[in-house]
């Protein structure tokens, strides 16, 4: 939990990456239309963006490259999966996340000062 | 034609970043629908070849693998894998190289070129001893190397000695005090209220003198000399190095100080007071 915490907080582009893999493997064009989904069109993903941030997750472990899948149209595509040491990574930042969300509500929800 | 552009830019990548993601960087490509997806594709893709080259350079090449070690071998991790590239070394000595040329060269030019500053030289010892062996006019060798005027250029210091038929400065030194060109007319009535006898902090006595008109200097040590006015108060002792000698008139319209500049003379006076 603790080496977790190390990777906290996340950027928007590598929470989102993590999240879609969290799902199940995909390949890049695969992360880029989840990412998509999930940010309902208001988050789109460029492949160079994509490709730095898989780098990055690569060599800190956070994610695995699977390989190509011979039942996939394109053999060019690659499929990467979340490891284990990255859901680890993804469910403390969701957690910090839910924590920020939950301060959030109880600030709005307190009463305005009325005015004199 | 956007599609060898992509090419092309996706070739110009870091090694290992191409070797690892080009073929899906293409398949990306190939799926775009319409010029102006591919368009943007084109543009991340350049954002991403600066990106690349400028920011992450510790992805440049393949990092070694750590292979376990077997039992009882000592095993050594590389904390830091990054290694710049050759290029960039060649890069830095040819930097390193003209730096030191060009600091090499103003150094030497301003060895060649030094900037003269006089050195104003203390008077040391005792005052009283040195006023008597003034008054004696005993010159010892101390004195006579104490007399030689002194430059630095804010690091050496320079012994300029007079020689006979040279100036008696530098070239490079512009003159300190103003040569008397056109003689200033001062009536003999404010010529002999600057007669008298002056003293100075150490004791040392300086006597002016107005004899037909023009004024004289006598300093202890030092030849007598005349003095030409520049002005109603400053007037210039050719003898004395073309020291400058300026009187300051009090409210009863008599000098009651003088001041002498130039040289290894500088010295403030007050006038002596008739018992």
């Amino acid at each position: 939990m603790k080496e977790a915490l190390d990777f906290s907080p996340l950027s928007p582009a590598t929470l989102h990456i993590l999240l879609s893999l969290a799902g199940g493997d995909l390949h890049g064009y695969g992360i880029m239309q989840e990412v998509a989904r999930q940010s309902q069109g208001q988050y789109k993903l460029g492949p160079g963006t994509l490709y730095d941030n898989l780098q990055k997750l690569l060599a800190r472990g956070l994610v695995e490259q699977v390989g190509h899948r011979p039942d996939d149209e394109d053999p060019r595509r690659r499929y990467y999966r979340l490891s284990v040491r990255g859901r680890a990574v993804l469910s403390a930042e969701v957690s910090r996340l839910e924590e920020v969300v939950r301060e959030a509500k109880l600030r709005l929800q307190m009463p305005k000062p009325r005015r004199a | 034609m956007l599609a060898k552009i992509y090419r092309a830019i996706v070739c110009l990548h870091p090694p290992y970043f191409r070797q690892r993601f080009a073929e899906e960087l293409l398949s990306i490509f190939d799926e775009a629908q319409g010029a102006l997806g591919r368009g943007r594709l084109v543009a991340d893709a350049c954002f991403s070849l600066l990106r690349q080259w400028i920011l992450r350079s510790e992805f440049w090449h393949e990092s070694v693998a750590v292979v376990p070690a077997g039992d009882g071998v000592p095993a050594f991790h590389m904390l830091e894998n990054f290694r710049p590239r050759p290029a960039a070394l060649v890069d830095g000595a040819l930097l390193s190289a003209v730096v030191f040329t060009l600091v090499c060269l103003v150094m030497g030019y301003a060895w060649n070129h030094p900037v003269l500053i006089r050195i104003v030289q203390p008077h040391w010892g005792d005052s009283a001893k040195r006023q008597s062996h003034l008054k004696a006019g005993i010159r010892n060798q101390s004195t006579d190397v104490a007399d030689v005027p002194l430059y630095t250029d804010q690091g050496r210091v320079f012994l300029v000695f007079k020689r006979p038929g040279a100036t008696s400065q530098p070239a490079s030194i512009p003159a300190e005090r103003p040569q008397p060109t056109v003689p200033v007319s001062v009536p003999e009535q404010v010529l002999r209220s600057y007669t008298g006898t002056y003293v100075a902090e150490e004791q040392v006595t300086v006597s002016v003198s107005e004899t037909d008109g023009q004024l004289a200097i006598e300093v202890p040590g030092q030849p007598r000399s005349p003095l030409v006015p520049l002005s109603q108060t400053k007037f210039v002792a050719p003898a004395l190095s073309n020291s400058t000698v300026e009187f300051s008139v009090g409210n009863n319209g008599i000098a009651d100080r003088l001041d002498l500049q130039g040289g290894a003379l500088r010295l403030t006076a007050r006038r002596q007071r008739d018992h």
